[in-house]
């Protein structure tokens, strides 16, 4: 027998000892023969292999059985060692969702809400997916198996395999997957434990491979959801957005199921119904409530629809307490009170003449140091009227002296309630505030409440939009990535130089017929795409008319209401003035959002192409000489053939200025400021009046001109002067009349019929009869600064992907490389290859090697 | 793991259990209590003499002062007063001990004369036994059995007589008192010096598989040492015991040195040691694993063993760590050695399956495996019994073990013992004391398919608790100085007192149980169906079902509660008001209550508290909605 000890190969047993261990082996042999009786028992547990559809629904089915483990904990307080390990998962999962939801709920457009849903999800699907490419997949390719591979245990968990280095049930591995995996290591044939190598060498790279998955994943996790995240946002916005549009498109045709939604949210209505029930329950009492007029023009939310009087409330069949509550929101002293009690139906010149009675009788009772009681005052009152009989007529006046022995008890009682009325009057007025609040304000409140609403969202939409586009926007100029990033670094200097790059462009466009058309082309393109899209039904949805339809559908529920909606001058219940009179209803912030988003998302647009139209009026010449001709009538600037070069340049820059490069307000407040109003004026005619012959071009200057003149989004009366809207007046009296208030019945449809053929008439586009924005006039920025903050996003887009995206392909790789050199096996040498000459003696395991 | 964990307290609720009034605890002022630090580096160990009792080793420190007060109480009584022998006198014992004679009680002193009394007509029927669960086991060690402790150390050393075959004779009849019809003999081997852990050596870290330890031999007696251990296994089979002997799954570091053929080595040629004992090293199994080629060396030496086994007279073997072989293994050695004798019986340690083993270097668990190759019963998992707060957890591993019999061909049931405590587990006093110890007996008397199990001391109360524990010991037979002891365990390790405690009625609890399944009631235990009724309201932690053979029916119903009552209703429809309730357990603890009416038995059940009841239910399987009986000689689950 050989023994190997120290490097030293000794026989140790005689030939005698050797031929008696042959006889040995041949005693065993009768037991060794017959080991095949009994075998191992297949395992209970075994290898998942799952395709990743499978492996998408096994998710699911794990964190459903995660969250019935965890419940199963809660209420028994028990857990083992494995559930306990994935209930951190579910708890990541659980943790990140509520964040999620938390975030979701501060946010105001749907897409960054769900970006938030997408943020969570997409970090969690990275977090799963890195380890399965970075990973999984190259050592499979390399190494034929996979690091990650689940196993179901006996007692049915779901398992990683080599989750634990320590506790590997190989069972689950058959000979033939082990051999499969040693062949594509090129383990060789003939090493003697070949099977226990593979396994060891499997070990080694699964504990390395999980070792490096915990060295990156926590940059690769954070760093590819980044990206994923950004590219994500971007494809979603758009789509998002026009998604709602159609959605609000669809809403916006029938809000009464969202009114009566809000009508019940009792939450919302609470306070004021506590003040309203408050009022009546008093009333019932026979007591007139302090604060009354407060107390109810606080629960009725007055000041919304009262507005500068605006809006007044008229109720059919409940003239009384109409009156009663009218009286009430204007009552704010005793002499209005009493002037209107003694007047009663006789109306506004009675109540005057009594009120001036009264306060002049307070006046001498005042002067005659008499008390102010109302007996006192009233007697001077007679006094007075004695005095003077011609002046003070009426019913009224007879009513103080006819009943003057009781009147007084009754003016007592007024004096107390401020208003004079009786128990009954008081009850009847109970009913008619409960009435009306709940049939009239309280509806019109939940009406306006949803016009918000909607508004609300028709902004997000508008703001979602307009991001996208603003980039399309630039592009659509053909700045190349190049340029970009000299516009970008220039712009952090200072403004005049990057005005001058972006005027170089304009003016290269302009001068270049093929690309002025090319550019215009793109930005009608960019502008078409804001507002409208495609329904379903095949029909066109747009802000603007989403807009219109929402204002139509709130008057028309208002109405409905009889809650009369009315103008100063006149009764206008349709078009623009409707929908100033309910701008005037929303909050200021609801106000802005529809006035300044809403309307007027395509006006940075139309600047863009004003600014192209200058320069083509600049460099065909047809600016100076409008200027020219101008200014000869203005008689402002004499002999304007007489300017020299210079002054020509200054008065391009002045025009740029004027038309794109700042604000419209700064422009206006420049010059008015300056004192050149006229000037101003002028100029303006002069840029956007045009002697351009193309229609389209001229609805461009048509924009820009209503958009100056009416100082904003005020299309009637800065329309007046143009041939678009005498043609309108004409259309609308040969159609129904002259009575100018007849537009107050006309619907929507009528007026929009009148409007496009007016615009027809008149070789224009019928945009000419909306409102356009001023977002970028008024209260907006200038193309310069939007091209400023573009850029600058663009670039630091384009900057942080391609540090970002270098990083993680670095990573990538770093994760890649590492991975051929995995699989070194501590003392892979003492893994002894098969010998020619390999003997049941030789077998025998030589030690202390 | 320390006593804190799996002592008193390892209940999820944290309460004191209630003990009856003899636990009262009491302010207990012991010198070990005070905490000492555990010094493990000998030079600065107390040395452990008979005159320096006070530097007795660890305190029980963490636990709740009531705890540690009721426990060191127990533990005192036991340290310093049950090892004494009464008949010698100080003076008697000085002259004896000087004079290098040994004291022998007058137990041994009979044994000596049966010495030679020759054989006995002796038909082994242990693996009869084990497989229809009629072995009622009881696990012991010749070299502790019966030593002689008589200055109350716990230590056996200057003169006093250690634990051998002659002197363990002495035992028998308490044993068998006890109802006690097998023993499970740890191993009797000579141990190994070399990176040894104890004084004695560990049990279980063999020098010579194919030798009877020589410390075992009772010098004034003649024989070897085999001849006494023959002599002690024929006192038992005069007196009906069967015996089984320990195979150790590894052997010691000087085993391993002289035969480099057995051993598994490690790539780099190191020992393969099984993970956390480092004093033992690991058999090498296969010639080719992946082949499956065993080790023809192995097979030879656990042939010898065999043969050995047999020619001392052994009935069985009990293997430990029965996974460290695999199936094939087994399947050649045991058919051999029932070439020889067929009722040879194998008792294999193996618990439940396992993926993979957590244990450094050693295969998984597979019983099934390992009892189709021949094992009769295994140990299985009652030892985590105490884990199982739910009486349902209870049932399913009994249906678990009755499933398992449909894998065996032979009609021949496969078992378990009832290891609700073994000597690698902490004493179950622990856990609930006398109670508990009495409530798990009465259990594991109870249930079908298990062969009750004891660990020899548990019949009295041990706690395990050695003076000793990690002192400096001047006389050692081994390479280290230092007493090892697992806390809470019995003694493996060191040459130490006789086994008990302070609690005799365990004891009677024992031997009232055992000897009622050795009577009158054996059919009905180990025949009888197995009938799981649910209390009402359903109620988790009360333990309730019926065994039932013939006319005879047995209900058992206990609180597995260590701390609290509890109290159901439990609907028999055979039942009846007048009916006469006769409870087979001895009284203990607190006082249960039961009440009958037609129908039903109301019972309000005291902590720890466990009855059996004979009753005349004929019907008892339609009241119960889990039941499993013999079908074709296979133990079914019929319901």
């Amino acid at each position: 027998m050989l023994n190997t000890t120290n490097n030293q190969t000794n026989l140790t047993l005689t030939s005698l000892e050797m031929q008696q261990k042959l006889q040995d082996r041949r005693v065993f042999e009768q037991f060794l023969n017959k080991t095949n009786r009994v075998t191992c028992d297949k395992p209970r547990g075994y290898l998942v292999k799952e395709n990743p559809a499978q492996m998408f629904g096994s998710m699911f089915v794990d964190i459903a059985k995660d969250a019935k483990n965890l419940g199963n904990a809660l209420t028994t307080g028990k857990s083992n060692d494995h559930e306990l390990g994935r209930m951190n998962d579910l708890g990541m999962k659980l943790g990140g969702g509520l964040i999620a939801a938390a975030l979701i709920g501060s946010k105001a457009t749907s897409s960054k809400k769900l970006m938030e849903i997408f943020g969570f999800g997409t970090f969690f699907s990275v977090m799963a997916l890195w380890p399965k490419v970075a990973i999984d997949l190259p050592t499979k390719l390399m190494h034929g198996f996979n690091p990650h591979q689940k196993y179901v245990d006996s007692q049915g968990r779901k398992k990683q395999f080599f989750q634990d280095n320590q506790y590997l049930p190989w069972d689950v591995w058959s000979k033939e997957e082990i051999n499969k995996v040693a062949d594509k290591m090129n383990v060789p044939k003939d090493l003697k434990d070949r099977e226990e190598f593979t396994k060891e060498k499997m070990r080694t790279i699964a504990l390395q491979g999980n070792t490096l998955w915990m060295l990156t994943a926590g940059l690769a996790t954070p760093l590819l959801t980044s990206l994923a995240c950004n590219r994500i946002e971007e494809a979603i916005r758009v789509p998002v957005a026009n998604h709602n549009l159609r959605k609000l498109s669809t809403e916006a045709q029938d809000l009464s199921g969202a009114v009566s939604k809000t009508l019940g949210n009792v939450d919302l209505f609470k306070a004021q119904d506590d003040k309203v029930a408050s009022v009546i329950a008093s009333l019932r009492k026979g007591v007139m409530p302090e604060n009354i007029a407060e107390t109810l023009g606080e629960a009725f939310d007055i000041s919304r629809y009262s507005n500068g009087g605006a809006i007044r409330m008229e109720a059919n069949g409940l003239k009384d307490a109409q009156d009663l509550i009218s009286r009430l929101f204007v009552s704010s002293g005793s002499y209005d009170d009493f002037a209107k009690a003694l007047a009663g139906t006789e109306g506004d010149d009675a109540v005057k003449s009594a009120k001036e009675l009264l306060e002049a009788a307070f006046k001498s009772a005042k002067n005659a140091k008499a008390d102010d009681s109302i007996e006192s005052v009233l007697g001077f009152a007679q006094g007075i009227v004695q005095s003077n009989p011609e002046k003070y007529t009426g019913g009224w006046v007879d009513r103080i002296f006819d009943d003057i022995d009781d009147f007084p008890e009754a003016l007592k009682a007024a004096a107390k309630t401020k208003a004079g009325y009786t128990d009954e009057t008081l009850s009847k007025g109970a009913d008619a505030i409960e009435r009306i609040y709940q049939d009239s304000v309280k509806p019109a409140q939940a009406t306006m409440k949803v016009f918000a609403d909607k508004l609300k969202i028709l902004d997000g939409i508008s703001g979602e939009k307009y991001n996208k586009t603003a980039a399309r926007m630039v592009r659509a100029l053909g700045f190349s990535d190049k340029e970009l990033t000299v516009l970008r670094n220039t712009s952090t200097a200072t403004g005049e130089t990057l005005s001058k790059l972006i005027t170089d462009k304009i003016a290269e466009i302009a001068a270049d017929d093929a690309k002025y058309r090319e550019v215009t082309k793109k930005l009608q393109e960019v502008s078409d795409s804001i507002e409208t899209v495609s329904t379903k039904n095949g029909s066109k949805a747009s802000i603007k008319g989403v807009f219109d339809t929402l204002a139509d559908k709130v008057g028309s529920g208002l109405r409905a209401l009889g809650i009369k909606v009315v103008d100063e001058s006149s009764d206008v219940l349709n078009g623009s003035s409707l929908k100033q009179t309910l701008e005037q209803g929303l909050t200021e912030q609801e106000r802005l959002a529809a006035r300044t988003n809403i309307t007027s998302v395509d006006a940075m647009i139309t600047k863009l192409r004003s600014a192209i139209e200058l320069e083509r009026k600049i460099g065909d010449g047809t600016l100076i000489k409008d200027w020219a001709k101008f200014a000869e009538e203005h008689k402002y600037k004499g002999n304007i053939q007489a300017m020299t070069k210079e002054e020509i340049e200054n008065f391009y820059n002045m025009c740029r200025r004027v038309a794109w490069q700042s604000t419209y307000g700064d422009a206006v407040n420049k010059f008015y400021s300056d004192g050149n109003g006229g000037f101003f004026r002028t100029l303006s005619d002069t840029i956007f009046n045009g002697t351009m012959a193309d229609g389209e071009i001229k609805d461009w200057q048509l924009r820009m001109k209503s958009m100056i003149d009416g100082e904003g989004c005020i299309p009637y009366p800065s329309l007046q002067e143009t041939k678009a809207q005498d043609l309108f007046n004409q259309l609308r009296k040969a159609k129904y009349g002259e009575d100018p208030s007849i537009i107050s019945h006309l619907t929507k449809t009528q007026i929009r019929e009148l409007e496009r053929e007016a615009a027809k008439q008149a070789g224009v586009s019928d945009e000419v009869f909306r409102s356009h924005g001023i977002r970028f006039a008024d209260y907006g920025e200038s193309v310069l600064n939007t091209f400023k903050k573009q850029i600058n996003q663009m670039h630091n887009d384009r900057s942080w992907m391609k540090v970002f995206g270098g990083i993680t392909v670095a990573l990538l790789g770093v994760t890649f490389i590492s991975q051929l050199f995995f699989g070194k096996v501590k003392d892979e040498h003492l893994y002894e290859r098969k010998q020619d000459n390999d003997t049941f003696e030789s077998r025998n395991r030589n030690v202390n090697k | 793991m320390s006593i804190n964990n799996v002592g008193f307290n390892s209940q999820v609720t944290g309460f004191v259990p209630i003990y009856p009034v003899q636990y009262t605890p009491v302010q207990f002022v012991a010198p070990y209590v005070q905490a000492q630090p555990v010094i493990y580096n000998l030079p600065s160990l107390p040395i452990y003499t008979p005159a320096n009792n006070n530097v007795q080793a660890q305190t029980v420190s963490q636990q709740p002062v009531q705890q540690q007060a009721v426990q060191q109480q127990a533990i005192q009584q036991q340290a310093t007063t049950s090892q004494n022998i009464p008949l010698a006198s100080s003076l008697l014992k000085s002259y004896l001990v000087a004079n290098g004679k040994q004291l022998q009680n007058v137990s041994s002193v009979s044994a000596i004369n049966a010495l030679n009394n020759g054989e006995v007509n002796w038909k082994n029927n242990l693996r009869e036994n084990l497989r229809n669960s009629k072995a009622n086991i009881m696990a012991v060690i010749p070299r502790t059995m019966n030593a002689q402790d008589t200055d109350g150390n716990a230590l056996i050393q200057d003169g006093e007589i250690r634990g051998n075959f002659v002197n363990a004779v002495g035992r028998l009849d308490e044993l068998k008192a006890l109802g006690i019809n097998t023993l499970h003999v740890l191993p009797i081997h000579p141990t190994g010096k070399e990176k040894a852990m104890g004084t004695a050596g560990s049990l279980y870290a063999p020098a010579d598989l194919l030798r009877v330890d020589p410390n075992l031999k009772d010098p004034n007696f003649p024989g070897s040492a085999e001849d006494q251990c023959k002599y002690f296994i024929n006192e038992c089979h005069k007196r009906g015991i069967s015996v089984m002997l320990d195979l150790p799954s590894c052997v010691s570091v000087d085993f391993a040195k002289k035969h480099p053929e057995l051993m598994a080595f490690e790539k780099d040629g190191s020992d393969k040691t099984p993970g956390g004992w480092q004093d033992i090293r690991m058999f090498r199994v296969f010639d080719n694993e992946a082949t499956r080629e065993l080790n023809p060396h192995l097979l030879e030496l656990h042939k010898k063993y065999v043969d050995f086994t047999q020619e001392l007279g052994f009935d069985g073997i009990r293997a430990d760590v029965g996974r460290a072989k695999p199936a094939e293994f087994w399947d050649i050695i045991i058919p051999y050695s029932r070439t020889k004798d067929p009722d040879f019986g194998w008792l294999a340690e193996t618990y439940t399956y396992e993926d993979a083993s957590p244990q450094l270097n050693m295969p998984h668990d597979r019983p099934i495996e390992l009892l189709k190759a021949g094992f009769d019963v295994y140990y299985g998992q009652y030892h985590i019994f105490d884990q199982w707060t739910k009486a349902s957890q209870l049932r399913n591993y009994v249906n678990e073990q009755i499933d398992m019999q449909k894998e065996f061909n032979d009609k021949q049931p496969r078992t378990l013992i009832g290891s609700f405590s073994t000597h690698d587990d902490q004493s179950p006093m622990f856990y609930g004391g006398s109670p508990w110890v009495q409530f798990t007996s009465i259990l594991q008397s109870m249930l079908p398919l298990c062969n009750p199990y004891f660990v020899d001391g548990v019949q009295s109360g041990d706690y395990y608790l050695y003076p000793y524990e990690h002192a400096y010991a001047p006389e050692t037979q081994t390479d280290t100085h230092e007493l090892v002891v697992h806390k809470g365990r019995i003694d493996i390790f060191n040459p130490s007192r006789k086994p008990g405690g302070n609690n005799p009625e365990i004891g009677k609890q024992i031997s009232n149980m055992l000897n009622l399944r050795n009577g009158e009631y054996n059919d009905v235990i180990t025949k009888g169906s197995t009938c799981w009724i649910k209390p009402k309201p359903d109620n988790d932690e009360i333990i309730c079902f019926a065994r039932q053979y013939g006319n005879k029916t047995l209900l058992v119903v206990g609180n597995r509660n260590v701390n609290r009552r509890n109290s159901a209703k439990i609907e028999l429809q055979d039942v009846t008001k007048d009916m006469q309730l006769k409870d087979l357990t001895l009284p203990y603890g607190e006082k249960s209550y039961v009440q009958a009416e037609d129908g039903e038995l109301n019972i309000d059940l005291a902590p720890s508290r466990i009855h059996v009841f004979e009753i005349n239910a004929p019907n008892i399987e339609n009241d119960a909605f889990d039941v499993s009986k013999f079908v074709n000689g296979v133990y079914t689950k019929v319901k």
